[in-house]
Parts: structure tokens; C-alpha cells; sequence
């Protein structure tokens, strides 16, 4: 052999590399196929998996000494047994709903998008901002919209930033969210200690929003308007993806990135317009609360709705039918739990126990079913 | 049938062989003996199950059915270590190497003790000797992703001598080789025969095998359908058990018409590269409308950058491109050009939509109104184009992600002709299409170029290329080193551009 | 106290930086193996909460400690059952295991511990100054005065460095973790590989729970005490590029943020309001993040489960 190297150098490295070139963590460009092959369960796995979780959650509740039939009685008019329990269920279901929506629009694209806590919150002052601050100089409703457009808006943005450091830096998003939602949680805190704070109140809340801006309440109860809003979305979330053209490029990013390249998507755009309107979701999330429920921006006003919301939106498969009804079962959880707390004493945090168990059984039953799909197919 | 008196016991003996994937029966039924010290050849098309017997061999995918016995004794493989504890090693197409490992992490990775520490002065004095023995040519402290593909190879071979495996498996192994270094790599394969070691040679290639090895295989459809010693048969004899149905269309018509006016012209590309590739230095070439302009040339030196450029994917960092004389940047109108990508898979479609949403994803403003879909006009138009270039699916709105490679591969080109653009750039065209399928691609191809489109051919079976092509171009290191417009005349002459070679093949 | 470069708030630096090193630490193992771990905050919740009731329960801050470390244990091996055998997707089974970790810990807290939950005696953790190096003026005040935990934490940093570089078994992580195919193919065990990783994994950052609330927030256990310090874990491993000595540097960086919290009052006083300091270390790993993320490409396989 001669001395001269004829060598061709190794193949380009892989194409499927993220936006800007940077080396995505976790995923390659495919991520909304992985997803959805992943948490495509049937509705027998779902209601199994619940099936699963509640006796659990009953047997443990059981432990800290409280009676059996009690606890299946108090759950049962917590959520269908009492009007109460109903309008109870449908108030504690909107806002996981609306989180679960923004997070499945950023998913769908192919995003990670954990933020939606942070987004909601940011939200929550848009609200007040929207509802206050402009509202009291608005007549009627259109302070109420103001509110609204302020929620969508600031949670849009806050999202939008995330969407910009990627595309900027190539950050993996997921990571980018889970860190902004505790600087929004803080941040919001500060607004509350300082600048947004209630005049000559020790708590640490904004102003009361005047009535004209709140979410109007429905046949009397405590349920309002905020019902009908995550409804409309879930009709317009559905309606987007699957009849809209903008709607279609967004999937097709999400399920393959650089085949979408290679057809001329404009890929950038279509990522932070995702985002964007996922935050703004999120953000309506937040406004629900503050428009529906306390009438004013509260510290701590969201219990954890980001990763519930997160949680409905897997459970769900990315759908939004199936996340409306995921996020009333969970809003039901809530709403046993809740009531289960004041009448035998335990922690509603058995929650989180009740929901989160569905997730990891469907999340290893999902994955031995693609190991077992790829075993057969070789 | 073995023509010769039964050998001693063999290295591997497999009997009765099964495996199928869902419907499909990849293995079926194979019985082979491969002798101890031998090289045997493997043979047989794209899909003919050659590599899946020998994965199940290596313990990667698992039998249906069938016995393996090594140098007589029966073997259960569970897995690759099963294999490995067995004597056995595998050395696929895609190389099975851990990238930021260096080569001595590499063998001692590879040794399989359980001891908690590793001796990094032992493992690359081992690399060492090793190397020199089998004049490799490979440095302990490289690192795995630093090398090209043919050290990656002799990284993997070297290993498996480390393990002083008695039966090596080769997968395609010339595939990612310049055609003089082949040669070589069968001087190495036969002095390791002569250590005692067999060989088995997956291939699809003739030539090679007539060249190196002492017993030819032929699979063919799952099956094992002749065997012989290579002093006891003829090429054609063999060819003719490897190809089965009616042979081929009579050899491609040239060009009915003489080429056009220029369809494209690429001056002075320049990019950068991928780590390890030699990215473009300085690419020119031209085609005309109503030719193929076939691009010869081993993977890595700029067709991927050359193809993703004319894709508007990727910006050159000098140069320019100009389709019938306006100089273009960025992407191209879909009249102008289109692109078949070199992975179907990843670049060329997104397996969850369905076909009619493939086929328009480049051009969705034709079919939407006021920002929603025309869901008529799509799958009209998807039903349009499934007849015109006989795709077998279900319907329009059938997920790609069921069809075979072939009908994929359609979809790809149907989208890409559709727009009857004036150059088309096709890559890799028939990769891992079976024959039939491949040639229903290269008619199309040809077909396109009748009706005037200029169509540039990348594709790393030279044979192939030169089939195809009027005019052949090779790319070396990131240029365009020689063309030919006899393409089948001056195989040798191209064979040697290839590498960089002077004319008589001198490396 | 002597402000910004006193030896109390340096000292501090050391000591709060110790819980996220140490989970970093294990956390830099499992990613070099392939596994991307969400759940990292349910194991130091878990373990923080352990920690502190069997401190209670025994009086001693030590069992609680090993109690906590071994509750990590036990959570990483239930996670590896999941992510590694069952193949379940690495972010979704995060989010559902930190919801029930969460769920647990604080229906657990309510139920036995009603009137809360503070260990009582954690002498056993206190400070021990290092005799002769102690003495050392400013160094030996800031290095040597810490709780003899702290001193093992820090140990851990060439210990982790030699497992991943020198040990077999950090041979084989990273192989498992670069090319898990690959090493499947060359006959590595992946997943037993993966499956004790996380174990090691699960009991590092289970103690870092434990050192979190025993020696850092006095023995006292709060729902969701922990509040995001796992996924700070997680975004240090990342940016430190997965090498334990850089993963030692980002830990101090934002021991200081931390320790900032607690000075930065008496250093600036009303300026800057109290949310902004509690703010400080996301923020600090956000921009580190930005600027840090991608520089070396790491282990190619992480988050990608075997499908074998």
C-alpha cells in the first residue's frame, strides 16, 4: 500500500440535529412521533390505570385511620353525588385543562414546553394588569377582555422567551422551562411583596379586580365562565390541528423536523408561533384563576396546575377531547381530595398520589409495548 | 449442493433456520456449514434475509426455529454476549462502535472481564501489536468518532481478533471502501482464513466474491437455494440463482434526445463539513436539461453537503448555484428543482401523515383557502398522483408509516416530479429498495429526464451510477476531479478518480 | 460577620453548596449512562423526608441521614424498574414519580407528624473542625470548619471522577450511555449497567435530600421542602458537560446564590427585595444553561431507552 492516505473521511454527522445546530439533549427531531406513539393508550389502558390508582389511594387514606365507607361517600358527593360537588369538580378542572392545552399545542410542534406553571402565572399578572390597572378605565366587559388579552399576552411572551433562547442558543427548552417556571414563580412573588401589591394590605395580593372584569358566574354557583372559555379552546385547539394549514406544518415539525426542513416549512416561525400560543394558553390558565376564583392575584395561587396539567396532557395522548375529559377526572381527584381533608384530616396531597399513578403505569406499559413491537418487527 | 466430500466439523452448522417478521418470512428454513478456515461468501439481493440469518447467528434478533452449532456443540444464543462467548463476532454495515471511546477503551471494553479496574497501558500496547500483526494501521488513542469508516471498520475487526473470535461475520464490509482498498481488505480476510479463523461475507456484489472467497451462498427470498465451492462454478451460474424473476428490462435506452440548454450550473461550492467529512472545496459541475449527470464518488467527500445546498437546507459558505441562469440562494421554486433526499426516512417524509399530506407538504398554499385545508382538492390531487407512479396504498389518507420502502420511495419522487421541475436531484435513490422497486425508481427517473428535466444522480454503488447515467462526474474531497462522458468505457478510469488515483488505478 | 468576603459567608458557600453537588454527582453518573432523570426530585424529596423521620423517630440525625440514603436507594431502584426495564418514557414517568413522591411525602408528613417535623438533636451533624487545618486563617475557617458530611461530599468529587474514568464499571457507563446499541452489541450489559447506576443514583441524591434538610434547613421537613432543587441538579450536570470537577464549580456557584439569601440583607437591606434572592440560582443556571449548553456534545444516548 502506498504511503499517501486515500481514506474518505467518516459520514456528515446526523442530520437530524435541532434548530440551530446545537446538540439537543434529549431528543432528535422526531420528538411529537416519539410522544404519540408512546402515549397513544387505548381507553381500556386509561380507565385500567385509574382503576388502579383510586383503590390505592382509598387503601392509603384508610391507613391514616380514617374509615373506608366514609371516604367513598365524601368523594362521591365531592364530585357527582351533590351539585356542589359537580360545580366543585368543573372549577378545579378549568384551569388543569387550560394548562394541559398550551402544553399539548407546544408538544404537537415538537416542543418540550414544562412552563406552564410559569406561563400561567405570568398570566395571572397580565390578568391584573388587563383587569386593573386598564380595566378600571374600561366600561363593562371590555375590562373583563382586557384581563384576558393581558393574560394571553404576557403568558405568550414568557413562552415566546423560551422559544427564542432555543432557537438563539439552542437550549433544550425542556430544561429552559423548568428553570423559568421557578424565576416566574419568584418573580411573580416580588411583584406581590413590591410594585402590584394591594395598598395598606399585610397580605401579599393585588389589587381586588372590579367586578365588571371578572368571569361571570353561571346559574348562581361557583362555577363561572372560565368553564366555557377552556371549552371553547379545546374545540379550537382540535379545530387547528386538524384543519388548518398553519396546523398541519406545526404537526409535521413536531412528528419530523428535518423532513420539514427539507420541504421548505419555515421551521423557526412555526417553533415560536407554537410556543407563543402555548403560553398564551397557559396564561389564560392564570387569568382563570384570577378572573374567576380570587378576584385578584394571590401568592401561591396556583396549586402545582403546571405539572398536572403537563400529566393530563400525556395521559391524553396530545388529544384535546381526551384532555377535556382527563382534566374533569382530575378536577374530580381534586375536588374528593380537597373535601376529604377537611371531613377526615388527611393531607389532599393524596392528590398527587391518585394522579400520578396512571401516568407511570401507562408511561411502562406504553414502553414494553414498544419493546415489544420492536422485538416482533426485528 | 456441496459438490465435495463433507468437510471436517464444521466451524458453524446451522440447521433448519426460521424467522419471520409479522407476516413476512425473512428466514426460512436454511440449513448451512461453513468450514473451519475458510472464506464464504454469502450472496444474494437487498431483502434476500442475509443479514437477518446472520443476526440471529450474533444473537440480535431471535429464531423462530433452527439449531446453531459452533465447531460441533450447540449453542443458545440469547444475545450478542452469548455469541461472543461463543467465539463469534459481527462486524456490521452500521459500525457498532461507541463513539467518544478511544480504540484501547474500545478492545478493553471489549474483553469482557469483570474485573473493577481497566489497564489503559495494556490495552494500548494490545491495540499496538495487534495493528502491526495485521498491518491495520490503527493508534490506541484515537477516538472512535475521529475515524473515518473504513478505521472504524478495522477498529471492529480488530477487535474481534483481540477476542480471538474463530468465526468472523461480515456485513457489507466493502460497502464503505474506494475500490483499491478492497484488495487490501481481502489480503487481510485471507490471511486470517490462514490463522484458522472463517469468515462469512454478507454481499451483494459478484465480483468480490469470485475474487476472495473458497464457498459461495446464495440466498434468495428467505432461502438458501444454492451452494458450491467457488473452484466449482462460473458467475453466471451463480448469477443466475441469485436474480429470480424475468431478468430486467433490456439495458437503459440513452437519451432520446441530445441534452438541452444548461438546467444548473454549481460554481465553486465551498462548506464547511461535518466533522470528519471533507465538506465541499470548491464543487463545479453542470447539467443539462433532458440528462443524467451521475455523481460517482465514495460516501463522505461532500455529496450530503452538495445535496443539502441544492436543497436550500444548508447555505455553501462560497459559491454559487444558478438553474437556467439566474443565480439562485436558498431554496428553489418547485419548478426549478426538487430534491429526493438520501434518507427517505429523516429528510424525505414524515412517516405519521398520510400519503395526500405528504405528497403537497412543499407546496401547501396551492391547497389551502383562507388558512384551512382544501381536504377535497388534497386527496384528489394524492389520487392523481398514486396512479401515475402505481403506488400501492390503501388510499390518500392511508399513514405512510405502513407502506414498503418502494411505495415510500414513490411518494418521495411523485412529490419531487410533480411539479415537472427542470432539474432534479436525486440521492440515494434506491437504497434499500428491492430490485423490482428500485427499478420502478430509475424508470421514473429516466422518464423525467425524457420529458426534459435535467436530473442529477448521486449514488455510491458505482455500478449502478454508471448504468444510469449519460455523463458521470466524480466528487473527491469536496471537488469534482473528472468526468466522463462514456461512463461505461472508463469505469477504471473513474474507479481511480474515485480515490484520487491516477488513471491506471495506482493508488 | 465581615460581609461578602467574610469567612461566614463563604463557609456558608461550601456547606450549601454540598446537597446539589452531591445529587449532581450521582446524577452525572446516570446521564453518562443514558438515563435523563426527572425524577431526581422525587429522590431527594424522598429523602429528605425519610431523613427526617427516622431522625425523629430515633433522635438521631445520623440514622436519619443513612435512612435517607437508603430511601434513595430504593426510589432509584423503582425508577430503574420503570425507565430502564419497562422502557416507560424517561420525562413522562419523571413527571408522574415526583407528583406521587410528593403526594406521599407531604400525606405522610400530615398524617404522622401532625405537629411537624423537626429533628430534635442533630449534634451528631454539627460542624467538626479538621484539627491543624482549621487553623489555617481564612482558608481553614471557610474549608475546614463544615459538618463531617460536607467533608465526604466533597471527597466524592475525585472518587466520581476515578469510577468514571478509570473503573471498569464507568467504562461500560459510558459506553451504555454514548452507544448503548453498540455496547449491546459488543455483549455489555446495558441495562444491568443502567439499572445500577440508577440505584447509586437514586442513594446519592436521597442523602442530598437528607444533607438538604439535616444540615442546611436545621432538621426541619416542609411539603415540598425540596421546591426545585432537583431539577437545578439537573441543569448543572448538563452544563458542567458531565465532568465531576466542572459539576464542582457550578455547585459552588450556586452555593453562593444560595448563601447570598442570607447575607444579602444585611448587605444591601431594602434594596433588593427578599423574592429576587430566592430567585437567584434559577436564574443563575438559566443563563449558565444558555451560554453552556452547547458546547461539548455529551453522551448521545441519554433519554433513549433499549430497545432490544
Amino acid at each position: 500500500m502506498s504511503g499517501i492516505r486515500h481514506e474518505p473521511p467518516a459520514v456528515a454527522a446526523d442530520p437530524a440535529a435541532a434548530v440551530g445546530d446545537a446538540p439537543v439533549v434529549v431528543r432528535g427531531s422526531r420528538v411529537a412521533t416519539l410522544l404519540l406513539r408512546l402515549l397513544d393508550h387505548s381507553w381500556v389502558a386509561l380507565v385500567l390505570a385509574f382503576i388502579v390508582s383510586m383503590p390505592i389511594g382509598l387503601l392509603l387514606i384508610t391507613l391514616t385511620g380514617a374509615d373506608a365507607g366514609e371516604v367513598v361517600r365524601v368523594a362521591f358527593n365531592a364530585t357527582v353525588g351533590t351539585t356542589n360537588g359537580i360545580v366543585n369538580t368543573l372549577v378545579y378542572a378549568t384551569p388543569r385543562l387550560l394548562v394541559a392545552l398550551g402544553a399539548i399545542v407546544a408538544l404537537r410542534s415538537g416542543l418540550f414546553n414544562m412552563g406552564g406553571e410559569g406561563q400561567l402565572q405570568f398570566g395571572g399578572v397580565g390578568a391584573v394588569l388587563g383587569g386593573y390597572y386598564l380595566g378600571q378605565y374600561l366600561p363593562g366587559p371590555l375590562g373583563l377582555i382586557a384581563a384576558l388579552l393581558g393574560a394571553a399576552l404576557l403568558g405568550g411572551i414568557w413562552a415566546g422567551i423560551a422559544a427564542l433562547f432555543k432557537l438563539w442558543r439552542g437550549a433544550d427548552e425542556m430544561i429552559v422551562t423548568l428553570l423559568m417556571n421557578f424565576i416566574a414563580t419568584y418573580f411573580v412573588l416580588f411583584l406581590l411583596q413590591g410594585p402590584l401589591r394591594e395598598v395598606d394590605s399585610s397580605y401579599n395580593q393585588s389589587e381586588r379586580i372590579p367586578d365588571a372584569a371578572h368571569l361571570p358566574r353561571l346559574f348562581d354557583t361557583r362555577l363561572h365562565a372560565g368553564v366555557i372559555l377552556a371549552a371553547i379552546m379545546v374545540l379550537a385547539v382540535w379545530f387547528f390541528f386538524s384543519r388548518t394549514r398553519l396546523g398541519l406544518e406545526m404537526r409535521s415539525v413536531g412528528l419530523n423536523q428535518t423532513a420539514s426542513r427539507y420541504q421548505g416549512l419555515p421551521i423557526k416561525g412555526l417553533l415560536i408561533g407554537a410556543m407563543v400560543v402555548s403560553g398564551a394558553i397557559a396564561g389564560l390558565a392564570g387569568a382563570n384563576e384570577v378572573l374567576g376564583t380570587q378576584y385578584r392575584l394571590i401568592q401561591g395561587f396556583s396549586a402545582s396546575y403546571g405539572f398536572e396539567g403537563l400529566a393530563i396532557a400525556f395521559l391524553a395522548g396530545l388529544r384535546p377531547g381526551r384532555a377535556a375529559i382527563l382534566a374533569v377526572v382530575f378536577g374530580g381527584i381534586y375536588s374528593s381530595a380537597s373535601s376529604l381533608q377537611q371531613a377526615v384530616g388527611v393531607s389532599a396531597s393524596i392528590a398527587y398520589v391518585v394522579e400520578g399513578i396512571p401516568i407511570v403505569l401507562l408511561a411502562a406499559f406504553s414502553g414494553v409495548q414498544m419493546l415489544m413491537a420492536k422485538r416482533r418487527a426485528g | 449442493m456441496t459438490a465435495e466430500a463433507p468437510p471436517p466439523t464444521p466451524r458453524l452448522r446451522l440447521r433448519g433456520m426460521r424467522r419471520s417478521f409479522g407476516a413476512v418470512r425473512a428466514v426460512r428454513d436454511v440449513d448451512l456449514d461453513v468450514a473451519p478456515g475458510s472464506v464464504h461468501a454469502l450472496l444474494g439481493e437487498n431483502g434476500a434475509g442475509k443479514s437477518t440469518l446472520m443476526n440471529i447467528v450474533y444473537g440480535i434478533h431471535r429464531r423462530d426455529a433452527g439449531s446453531i452449532a459452533v465447531d460441533g456443540r450447540d449453542l443458545d444464543v440469547a444475545s450478542p454476549a452469548d455469541a461472543i462467548a461463543a467465539g463469534l463476532a459481527m462486524v456490521h454495515q452500521h459500525h457498532m462502535l461507541v463513539p467518544s471511546l478511544t480504540v484501547a477503551e474500545t478492545v478493553a471494553l471489549a474483553t469482557g472481564s469483570r474485573r473493577p479496574t481497566w489497564n489503559r497501558r495494556a490495552a494500548a500496547s494490545r491495540v499496538r501489536e495487534l495493528s502491526e500483526r495485521l498491518r491495520l494501521d490503527i493508534g490506541p488513542n484515537a477516538r472512535i468518532q475521529d475515524l473515518s469508516l473504513a478505521g472504524r471498520q478495522r477498529v471492529e475487526i480488530l477487535t474481534a481478533v483481540h477476542r480471538d473470535a474463530r468465526l468472523l461475520i461480515l456485513d457489507e464490509p466493502t460497502a464503505i471502501l474506494a475500490p483499491s482498498e478492497v484488495d487490501p481488505f481481502f489480503e487481510l480476510l485471507r490471511r486470517m482464513a490462514a490463522d484458522g479463523r472463517s469468515i462469512i461475507l454478507i454481499t451483494h456484489r459478484m465480483r468480490e466474491v469470485f475474487a476472495v472467497c473458497d464457498t459461495i451462498s446464495v440466498m434468495r427470498k428467505g432461502e438458501l437455494v444454492f451452494t458450491a465451492a467457488t473452484a466449482d462454478t462460473t458467475p453466471a451460474e451463480v448469477l443466475g440463482h441469485v436474480v429470480t424473476s424475468a431478468p430486467r428490462k433490456a439495458p437503459a435506452v440513452a437519451a432520446s434526445r441530445a441534452p438541452g440548454a444548461v438546467a444548473l450550473e454549481v460554481d465553486g461550492l465551498e462548506a464547511p463539513g461535518a466533522a470528519g467529512t471533507t465538506g465541499l472545496a470548491g464543487c463545479s459541475l453542470t447539467v443539462r436539461s433532458g440528462e443524467i449527470v451521475g455523481v460517482a464518488g465514495v460516501e463522505g467527500n461532500g455529496q450530503g453537503d452538495l445535496v443539502a445546498i441544492l436543497a436550500g437546507v444548508a447555505a455553501p459558505s462560497a459559491g454559487a448555484i444558478r438553474l437556467a441562469g439566474e443565480p439562485v440562494r436558498g431554496r428553489a421554486r418547485r419548478d426549478q428543482l426538487t430534491v429526493v433526499p438520501e434518507d427517505r426516512h429523516h429528510e424525505g417524509l414524515v412517516l405519521e401523515l398520510s400519503v395526500a399530506e405528504n405528497l403537497v407538504l412543499d407546496h401547501l398554499g396551492d391547497f389551502t383557502r383562507g388558512g384551512l385545508l382544501r381536504r377535497r382538492a388534497l386527496a384528489e390531487h394524492a389520487r392523481r398522483q398514486i396512479e401515475e407512479f402505481a403506488i400501492v396504498t390503501p388510499g390518500p389518507a392511508a399513514p405512510l408509516r405502513s407502506m414498503s420502502g418502494g411505495n415510500q420511495q414513490k411518494v418521495v419522487l411523485a412529490r419531487a416530479l410533480g411539479s415537472r421541475p427542470a432539474v432534479l436531484v436525486a440521492s440515494q435513490a434506491t437504497r434499500g429498495l428491492d430490485p423490482g422497486a428500485a427499478g420502478a425508481v430509475l424508470d421514473k427517473i429516466r422518464e423525467a429526464r425524457d420529458h426534459g428535466t435535467g436530473v442529477l444522480y448521486i449514488g455510491s454503488d458505482l455500478d449502478e451510477v454508471l448504468d444510469v447515467a449519460d455523463r458521470v462526474v466524480v466528487l473527491y474531497g469536496g471537488r469534482v476531479v473528472g468526468e466522463s462522458v462514456e461512463p461505461k468505457a472508463d469505469r477504471a478510469r473513474i474507479a481511480a478518480w474515485m480515490v484520487g488515483g491516477r488513471e491506471d488505478g495506482a493508488a | 460577620m465581615g460581609g461578602i468576603l467574610g469567612i461566614y459567608f463563604w463557609s456558608s458557600v461550601v456547606g450549601l453548596a454540598a446537597p446539589l453537588l452531591l445529587a449532581s454527582l450521582g446524577e452525572t453518573l446516570a446521564q453518562r449512562s443514558g438515563l435523563f432523570t426527572i425524577g431526581i426530585e422525587g429522590f431527594m424529596l424522598g429523602g429528605a423526608f425519610t431523613s427526617v423521620a427516622v431522625g425523629v423517630w430515633t433522635g438521631n440525625a445520623v440514622a436519619g441521614l443513612f435512612a435517607g440514603l437508603a430511601a434513595g436507594a430504593v426510589l432509584g431502584a423503582v425508577y430503574a424498574l420503570l425507565v430502564v426495564y419497562a422502557r416507560a418514557d424517561q420525562v413522562v414517568v419523571g413527571i408522574g414519580f415526583n407528583l406521587v413522591v410528593l403526594g406521599l411525602t407531604s400525606l405522610f408528613r400530615r398524617t404522622w407528624f401532625e405537629g411537624g417535623m423537626t429533628v430534635p438533636d442533630q449534634s451528631s451533624l454539627a460542624a467538626w473542625d479538621i484539627p491543624g487545618l482549621s487553623q489555617i486563617p481564612w482558608i481553614g475557617g471557610v474549608l475546614f470548619s463544615q459538618s463531617p458530611v460536607v467533608y465526604v461530599v466533597y471527597l466524592l468529587v475525585p472518587v466520581t471522577s476515578w469510577v468514571l474514568w478509570r473503573s471498569r464499571w464507568g467504562l461500560e457507563m459510558r459506553a451504555a450511555g454514548d452507544g448503548a446499541i453498540a455496547a449491546s452489541a459488543q455483549g455489555i450489559p446495558v441495562l444491568s449497567v443502567r439499572f445500577w447506576t440508577m440505584v447509586v443514583n437514586g442513594a446519592l441524591c436521597g442523602a442530598a435530600g437528607a444533607i438538604l434538610v439535616l444540615v442546611e434547613a436545621g432538621g426541619v421537613f416542609a411539603d415540598n421542602i425540596t421546591s426545585g432543587r432537583g431539577y437545578l441538579a439537573l441543569a448543572l450536570t448538563m452544563f458542567a458537560r458531565w465532568l465531576p470537577w466542572r459539576v464542582l464549580v457550578g455547585a459552588l456557584v450556586f452555593g453562593a446564590a444560595d448563601a447570598l439569601q442570607y447575607i444579602g440583607q444585611a448587605i444591601v437591606g431594602d434594596a433588593i427585595a427578599p423574592a429576587l434572592f430566592l430567585m437567584a440560582p434559577y436564574l443563575l443556571a438559566l443563563v449558565a444553561w444558555l451560554f453552556m449548553s452547547n458546547k461539548v456534545p455529551g453522551p448521545r444516548d441519554i433519554g433513549v431507552p433499549l430497545l432490544r
